[in-house]
C-alpha cells in the first residue's frame, strides 16, 4: 500500500497525490492496477463566473421585455389601428430594459452606471414630453432635475469612496448633499410654477442640517477625545 | 376542457383525502425550511459488499422492504402552518450513483421520496433526509435492505437479531414523535451559548461535496482511546478539537486573532438509549464539548480530560430533557404556530443558522458499532456513514465501526483538506495506522 511521506497515512493504489496534503505519492515499480475507485467518477463543471451569470440574466430580462413590448404593441394596434397610448408604455418598457441592461452588464463600473442612467432618464423624459406635441416641461424641469440627481449621486459615490473609513463624516456629507438637492428641487419646481421661493425644503434643511453639523463636529473635534462607549454607558 | 380540469382536480383531492398523513417530529420540523442545495439535511449510510451489486435484485429487495416502513413511504407537503408527510403509493427506485453524496432531496424527483437508495459497483448506499429519520432509523433500514437483497441472491442465513422481518406489522410506537412523549413541562431552558469558531475557506460549488474517509483498525484506535479512559466517540472528538486548535494556531497572526472563538463540537446522542422508545423517526439531541483557545493552547491531555468530564456531566437525562423542553416549547408556542409557513420558513431559517448552527464548529456523529448477523456479515465488507454537510461549519465528521475497522468520514465543502490533514496526522502520531480514501 503506498504511503504519503508527509502525513504518514496510507493511500489508495491509484492515488497520484495525497488526498490530504497533495504531496505526490512515490511509486515503487508498477503497482497492480486492480485498485477500484470507492466513488464514481466525479461530474464537475467549471462554475459560471459572475459576468456570465449576469449576461444570462440580462438575456432572460431581454426576452421578458420583448414579450411585454410586443403585447403592448399588438393590443394597441388591434384596438386603435395605430399607436396611440401605446407609445408611453413602449417608451417605459424600453427605458426599463436599458436600465436593467446597464445595471446587469456594467454593475462593476459605478461611474458608468450613473452616467448611463442619466442618459436613459433624460432620453425617456424627452420622449414622453415630445409625445404630447412639443417640448415644454422637459427643458425646464426634466433635464435639470435628472441632472441634479445625477450630480448628487456622483457626489455621494465620491464621498463614499473617499470617506469610507470615517462613517460620521460620510453621513454628514451625505445629509448635506441631500439638503442641497432638496433645495434645488424646491427652487426649480416653484420657479416653473411662476415664482422662485423656498418652501418645503426649508423644513427638510432645518431638520437634517443640525444632525449633519453635529456629525461634522463630532468627526473633527470629538472623535479623538470622546469615547462614546464610555460617555453613553448604561 | 374547463370541466375536465375541475373534475381531475376534484378526483385528485378526493383520492388524497384517503391518504394518511403524519406530522413531522420535533427535530424534523426545522429541516424542510432550512434545506438548500448545500445544507441538504441528507446523510448517507452505505455498505460495501464483496461482489458487484445486481441492480434488478436490489430494486426487488427495495420493493419488498418498503412495505415494512410505511412512515418512510411518504412525500413532503406544505400545509398552511407546517410541513407534513403524506403517504404515497409510488414505488421508490434504486438508482446508480452518479452525483456526489448527500445531494438535496428533490420533491419532483423519483416520486418525491425523502430517501434514496443508490448503488455503485459493490456499494449500496441509502441516503435519508433528516426530516424523515436519524442515523438509527437509517441503519435499521439499510440492514433490512441488505438482508432482503442477500436473501434474494440466495443467501440462506440472511436473517438474525437486529433484522426486521417483512411479515411483521409495524408497531405503533415506530411512528411516534418520541420527543413529545418524553417532554417535561415547565422546566427552565438550557443557557444560551456564544458563537463558536468556524473553519474559514471558499465553498465549492453547490451540489458537490468532498468526502475523505480514514480507515483505521478498530483495535488500535480503541486501545488508544482506552489508554486515556475514553470511549471511541470521546477520543475522536478530543483529537478533532485538538486538530481544530492546531489549525487555528497554524494561521498567520492577523487571521488567527480574527478566527479565535470557542471550539465546540456537536456530538449527537441517540436518545433511544436513554428512553425506551422504538420510534423510527428522529430521536436524538446533541451535547457540545469544547475548549476556548483564547485562554491558551490546550494539550491533548487537557482536552481529553475536559471532554471526558463534560460528557459524563452533560449526557444526562435531566439536561437532555431541558433541551427537549426548549425545542418543544418552540414548536408549541402559540405565536409561532399561528404564523403561516410562508413567513415561518425564513424565521426558522434565521433561528437555525444564527442560533443553532453558529454555536458549534463542527459535528462528530458516531453511528456506533454496526453489527450484522454472521450470515449477512460474511458478504458485507464495510459500512460507512456520511453526516449531513453544513456550509457554515464547512466540515462534519461521521464515524462507524464495523468488523475490526473504524471508518472516519469527513464531508467537506472545501477543496483544501487542512482539518483532515491535522486530524489524521494526529492519529498517525498516536501510533494508529490510517488509510485514506476520497471521492
Amino acid at each position: 500500500m503506498p504511503y504519503c511521506s508527509q502525513c504518514g497515512v496510507e493511500v489508495g493504489v491509484d492515488a497520484d497525490s495525497c488526498p490530504l496534503c497533495n504531496v505526490p505519492i512515490q511509486k515503487f515499480g508498477e503497482a497492480d492496477a486492480a485498485g477500484e475507485r470507492p466513488y464514481p467518477e466525479r461530474y464537475r463543471d467549471a462554475p459560471m463566473t459572475g459576468g456570465q451569470k449576469r449576461l444570462i440574466s440580462w438575456l432572460a430580462f431581454t426576452a421578458l421585455f420583448v414579450t411585454a413590448f410586443l403585447v403592448v404593441l399588438t393590443v394597441n394596434l388591434v384596438l386603435d389601428g395605430r399607436i396611440t397610448w401605446g407609445r408611453y408604455a413602449l417608451a417605459g418598457i424600453g427605458a426599463g430594459w436599458i436600465y436593467a441592461g446597464v445595471l446587469l452588464l456594467f454593475i462593476r463600473r459605478l461611474w458608468l452606471v450613473i452616467l448611463l442612467n442619466f442618459a436613459v432618464t433624460t432620453g425617456f423624459l424627452a420622449l414622453v414630453d415630445v409625445f404630447d406635441g412639443s417640448l415644454d416641461w422637459f427643458l425646464a424641469l426634466g433635464l435639470p432635475i435628472s441632472g441634479m440627481a445625477t450630480a448628487a449621486t456622483l457626489l455621494l459615490a465620491l464621498f463614499a469612496r473617499v470617506f469610507k473609513k470615517w462613517p460620521a463624516l460620510l453621513a454628514s456629507t451625505a445629509l448635506f448633499t441631500a439638503g442641497v438637492f432638496c433645495l434645488g428641487l424646491d427652487l426649480l419646481v416653484s420657479g416653473y410654477r411662476g415664482q422662485v421661493r423656498i418652501s418645503w425644503s426649508f423644513i427638510v434643511m432645518v431638520s437634517i442640517y443640525p444632525i449633519a453639523v453635529l456629525l461634522f463636529f463630532y468627526h473633527f473635534f470629538l472623535r479623538k477625545r470622546v469615547d462614546l462607549k464610555r460617555f453613553f454607558h448604561v | 376542457m374547463m370541466f375536465g380540469i375541475i373534475n381531475a382536480t376534484k378526483e385528485r383531492l378526493m383520492r388524497n383525502r384517503h391518504l394518511k398523513w403524519y406530522r413531522l417530529d420535533n427535530a424534523a420540523k426545522i429541516f424542510p425550511s432550512v434545506m438548500t442545495s448545500r445544507m441538504s439535511a441528507v446523510f448517507r449510510i452505505s455498505a460495501t459488499l464483496k461482489s458487484c451489486v445486481d441492480a434488478g435484485i436490489l430494486q426487488k429487495a427495495l420493493e419488498n422492504v418498503i412495505g415494512r416502513f410505511p412512515y418512510y413511504r411518504v412525500t413532503l407537503r406544505s400545509g398552511l402552518f407546517w410541513h407534513y408527510l403524506q403517504e404515497t403509493d409510488s414505488v421508490p427506485r434504486a438508482r446508480e450513483e452518479f452525483f456526489d453524496p448527500c445531494r438535496k432531496m428533490n420533491r419532483r424527483e423519483d416520486g418525491g421520496f425523502l430517501f434514496r437508495v443508490l448503488y455503485y459497483r459493490r456499494k449500496i448506499s441509502v441516503e435519508f433526509c433528516h426530516a424523515l429519520t436519524d442515523g438509527t432509523g437509517g441503519v435499521i433500514f439499510l440492514k433490512f435492505l441488505l438482508a432482503e437483497y442477500l436473501r434474494l441472491r440466495g443467501v440462506t442465513a440472511a436473517s438474525g437479531p437486529g433484522i426486521l422481518s417483512p411479515e411483521e406489522i409495524p408497531d405503533g410506537e415506530e411512528f411516534e414523535d418520541a420527543y413529545a412523549r418524553y417532554y417535561k413541562q415547565n422546566i427552565p431552558f438550557p443557557p444560551e451559548e456564544s458563537r463558536a469558531f468556524h473553519v474559514p475557506g471558499e465553498l465549492i460549488r453547490p451540489g458537490s461535496l468532498n468526502v475523505r474517509t480514514g480507515i483505521v483498525s478498530l483495535g488500535q484506535v480503541l486501545s488508544a482511546a482506552r489508554s486515556r479512559g475514553l470511549t471511541l466517540t470521546e477520543f475522536i472528538v478530543s483529537v478533532y478539537i485538538y486538530s481544530l486548535q492546531e489549525f487555528i494556531t497554524s494561521m498567520p497572526e492577523r487571521q488567527m486573532r480574527k478566527l479565535m472563538a470557542p471550539i465546540r463540537i456537536m456530538v449527537p446522542v441517540n436518545l433511544r438509549k436513554m428512553y425506551p422508545s422504538k420510534t423510527m423517526r428522529n430521536f436524538f439531541l446533541a451535547v457540545k464539548p469544547g475548549v476556548d483557545p483564547r485562554l491558551g493552547f490546550y494539550t491533548m491531555d487537557e482536552i481529553t480530560r475536559i471532554v471526558y468530564h463534560y460528557m459524563r456531566v452533560e449526557v444526562d437525562e435531566k439536561f437532555i430533557n431541558q433541551q427537549i423542553a426548549r425545542n418543544i416549547a418552540g414548536e408549541t408556542n402559540l405565536v409561532l404556530r399561528s404564523v403561516p409557513l410562508l413567513l415561518k420558513g425564513p424565521i426558522m431559517k434565521m433561528i437555525y443558522n444564527r442560533g443553532a448552527t453558529s454555536r458549534h464548529s463542527g459535528v462528530v456523529t458516531n453511528i456506533g458499532a454496526v453489527s450484522l448477523p454472521a450470515g449477512i456479515s460474511r458478504h458485507v465488507e464495510r459500512i460507512e456513514a456520511l453526516p449531513n454537510p453544513n456550509p457554515l461549519t464547512r466540515v462534519n465528521v461521521g464515524v462507524v465501526s464495523y468488523n475490526k475497522w473504524a471508518y472516519i468520514s469527513f464531508v467537506s465543502f472545501l477543496d483544501e483538506a487542512d482539518i483532515e490533514k491535522f486530524f489524521f496526522r494526529n492519529l498517525v502520531k498516536q501510533g494508529i495506522r490510517v488509510r485514506i480514501e476520497s471521492n
